[in-house]
């Protein structure tokens, strides 16, 4: 259960902050959630371009 | 989880997402180009805010006389002033005070100089907004979407709790190389890293779909409330000068910036009123408003208190639902995460299709997990 869920809990407290920060902070806020809410898209393309590469190798 | 309770889930996510996919769908594609409202409303050249001139804006009376001058037969039921664009401010129109909002027009101003500059958004928008709103079918198109939208969280909370047994045997991240079991790790990846974003924009939708008759409520309790200390003075025909019943609403909410004025007899005051509302200057107090009722004819103060919990929450979840508050970086997230949600409904409905043909596949695919 701790290893399945380990990355989705880390991403969701990401999502969470990324949603909030933007919204409370002025200055800081809007890049700290382009980070935050960036790190789900990037782990995605990661795991997608993984794929495609092992299926088309070389 | 044993095998029963993983199957009852099974059944809840595949029924609660079977019948809110065409309308997620829906509302996955309108959604897309709304968050670039603004933008794409600019390139069919439309609302594009003239340079803003600098010096004081214009007088507010000046700038309601323009609008009714500019729209014959008709009255103005608000003003406001954009939240993005200093210097823009738009006047909503229709036949009467109390006409229905789908009947409107907005037409935006330049503030500074009291010019037209033309409706507020393009015809095309327009139509995406409605059938993103409400499918054209008002209040029930509304609640209907509210409730389709109170499945998809049904749905992602079953997904969450299915991700479980369908990965528990994979590192995370694996995509198997058969096509109908990738489909089913992608659906799975994808749907895990956006479920938290798709809850809180599924949710901060569904609450948005109440706002109509929850501003009904506030109408008939605290709105009532608020004029009930003069009820029975005799009414006084609106002569007052709009820029003197801003100044006096400002005076009554300090620090506080109008957001919109709205008319006597319109959505948002009494026939004998009207109702200034600001706001704050920061990200979250910008969405906290405060109302100032003022009498029409004297342009005296009638009463100020803050909003009720339920409509705050109503405008502190607008900016969740529409990521317009973190510049064109969230909005392009936005977009990205939408496109996700997208092939996540997609392939939903792919799994569910070809398991009816092939049955036992999921079973199959589960077992391979075990």
């Amino acid at each position: 259960m701790r290893r399945v869920f380990a990355i989705p809990a880390l991403v969701a407290v990401l999502t969470v902050a990324g949603l909030l920060s933007a919204l409370l902070f002025e200055e800081a806020g809007p890049p700290i959630s382009w980070l935050a809410l960036g790190v789900p898209l990037l782990l995605l393309a990661w795991h997608l371009l993984r794929f495609a590469r092992r299926r088309r190798p070389g | 989880m044993k095998p029963a309770t993983t199957r009852a889930w099974a059944v809840v996510h595949t029924w609660t997402s079977l019948v809110s996919t065409v309308f997620m769908l829906l509302l996955c594609l309108t959604g897309l180009p709304l968050i670039f409202h603004h933008e794409i409303d600019g390139w069919l050249g439309v609302a594009a805010p003239a340079p803003l001139t600098a010096g004081a804006p214009a007088s507010v009376d000046t700038l309601a006389a323009r609008a009714l001058a500019d729209h014959p037969g008709r009255v103005i039921q608000y003003i406001g002033w954009d939240e993005h664009e200093p210097g823009l401010a738009f006047v909503i129109l229709n036949a009467t005070a109390g006409s229905h909002p789908n009947d409107s027009i907005t037409v935006n101003y330049d503030a500074a100089r009291a010019e037209k500059l033309g409706p507020a958004s393009s015809a095309l928008m327009q139509v995406v907004l409605r059938l993103h709103v409400d499918l054209f079918a008002g209040l029930p198109g509304k609640l209907f979407l509210g409730a389709m939208g109170t499945l998809l969280v049904a749905a992602i909370v079953s997904g969450v709790v299915l991700y479980w047994p369908f990965t528990r045997r994979l590192a995370f991240g694996t995509i198997r190389p058969r096509r109908r079991i990738a489909w089913l790790d992608v659906h799975n990846l994808m749907g895990i890293v956006t479920a938290t974003w798709l809850a809180v924009v599924g949710l901060t939708g569904v609450i948005n779909t109440l706002s109509e008759p929850l501003i009904g409520r506030w109408k008939a309790t605290e709105l009532d409330a608020m004029t009930q200390a003069h009820r029975g003075e005799p009414a006084v025909a609106a002569n007052t000068s709009l820029d003197r019943v801003l100044a006096t609403a400002r005076e009554a909410a300090p620090g506080m910036e109008a957001a919109f004025i709205a008319f006597p007899g319109s959505g948002f005051s009494t026939a004998r009123h009207y109702g200034v509302f600001l706001k704050g200057s920061t990200p979250l107090t910008s969405k906290l408003l405060q109302p100032v009722l003022l009498d029409a004819g004297t342009g005296a103060v009638a009463d100020t208190r803050t909003l009720p919990w339920y409509l705050t929450a109503i405008l502190v979840s607008q900016p969740l639902h529409f990521g317009d508050y973190g510049g064109m970086p969230l909005k392009l997230i936005w977009a990205a995460l939408d496109i996700v949600a997208i092939v996540v409904l997609g392939s939903g409905l792919y799994l569910w299709w070809t398991r009816r043909r092939s049955a036992g596949a999921a079973a199959f695919a589960l077992a391979e997990a075990r």
